[in-house]
């Protein structure tokens, strides 16, 4: 096994509070930090514990398709591992919930025989759970990120939750400097197929600073086009019916009738 | 001359301070008279809007001379 190492944390949500004790010890005592945040207080705080800490937000140029920026992060991270240092790679929220970098730079780094692991950190769906009061397990919950749902045409199952991820990035996938306008239209126009337009659903962005409230907008679906939509917003579709129950198999596991 | 406290300082150990943060959530205004922060400051923190603290931030950290770029927002996979 090589001397280099990696772990990959991430800091959570909101500003430090949510950061583990286990991700402050891994980047305090790493050799390296390398870190990918969206808050400039986080960077400072990242600075302040460890000062051999960079950024690696200069990978994400205007125009340059987001595979490339991944890449070139994990390579970035992989020649540190490689130079024989104790490496932490940390990413806001959780590293490994929609961060291809994250999963990937373990996996690379394992097959090149050095230590990698991925520590648990809150992420933006714990906060939504929280601020929302949802139970994923009530009633089932389908979860996409927004570009992808429209693209692979999933089924959509009007029982259960449906949490769409990114729709403030809807049918991007470059970095972009300035905002571009959104094909919201087109979402509700998938949606409309299972839900109908006065059916309510929720514009939600988490709180970045714990003193904040998070962004929760409830609107009738046919109105989401015209909505404010945050850059990291969430939407969230409530079920819309109640799923049949299968009586016979209720019969089948000897479970008594409600 | 006293130095003003940076509202981007008071964020950062509040959050990392997390009885005070509790405190702070029970009556802002009560930990706010504590901090250092002048009355200007208090009230960009206590009207709670988020763009209004970014702006304040971003002008600090500038005028620290500390650029900390805000990357291209989101950092996340897009899914296909």
């Amino acid at each position: 096994m090589g001397a280099g190492s990696l772990t990959v944390v991430g800091t959570g949500i909101q500003l430090v509070s949510q950061v583990t004790p286990q991700t402050r010890a891994a980047i305090e005592r790493a050799d390296e930090v390398l870190y990918v945040v969206t808050d400039p207080l986080t960077a400072v705080w990242i600075e302040r514990l460890n000062a051999n800490a960079r950024s690696l937000d200069r990978h994400y140029e205007p125009g340059r398709d987001r595979a490339e920026t991944y890449a070139a992060i994990v390579e970035e991270t992989l020649a540190a591992v490689r130079a024989g240092r104790r490496v932490c790679l940390a990413f806001y929220g959780h590293p490994g919930v929609f961060v291809d970098p994250g999963h990937e730079a373990v996996k690379r780094a394992r097959e090149e025989g050095f230590r990698a692991r991925m520590l648990p950190a809150v992420s933006a769906e714990d906060c939504l759970v929280s601020d929302l009061g949802l139970d994923p397990g009530e009633l089932g919950c389908q979860s996409y990120e927004a570009t992808a749902f429209l693209v692979y045409r999933y089924r959509v199952e009007p029982a259960a939750l449906l949490v769409l991820w990114q729709i403030g990035f809807l049918g991007q996938v470059a970095t972009t400097a300035d905002p571009v306008p959104l094909p919201l239209d087109v979402l509700v126009e998938r949606l409309s197929e299972h839900y109908p337009d006065e059916h309510d659903v929720v514009v939600y962005e988490a709180a970045v600073y714990p003193i904040l409230e998070p962004h929760v907008e409830r609107l009738p679906l046919a109105a989401l086009p015209a909505a404010e939509v945050p850059p990291m917003a969430t939407l969230v579709v409530p079920p819309a019916a109640r799923a049949p129950v299968d009586e016979a198999m209720i019969d089948r596991l000897g479970l008594p009738r409600r | 001359m006293v130095s003003e406290q940076s509202i981007g300082d008071f964020l950062i150990d509040l959050s990392a301070d997390q009885e005070r943060l509790e405190a702070y959530h029970e009556n802002a205004g009560r930990v706010l008279a504590d901090s250092g922060l002048s009355g200007r400051q208090q009230a960009i923190l206590l009207t709670g809007d988020r763009l209004s603290l970014e702006e304040t931030v971003d002008r600090e950290l500038a005028a620290r001379e500390r650029p900390v770029p805000r990357p291209p927002r989101p950092i996340r996979r897009v899914g296909y």
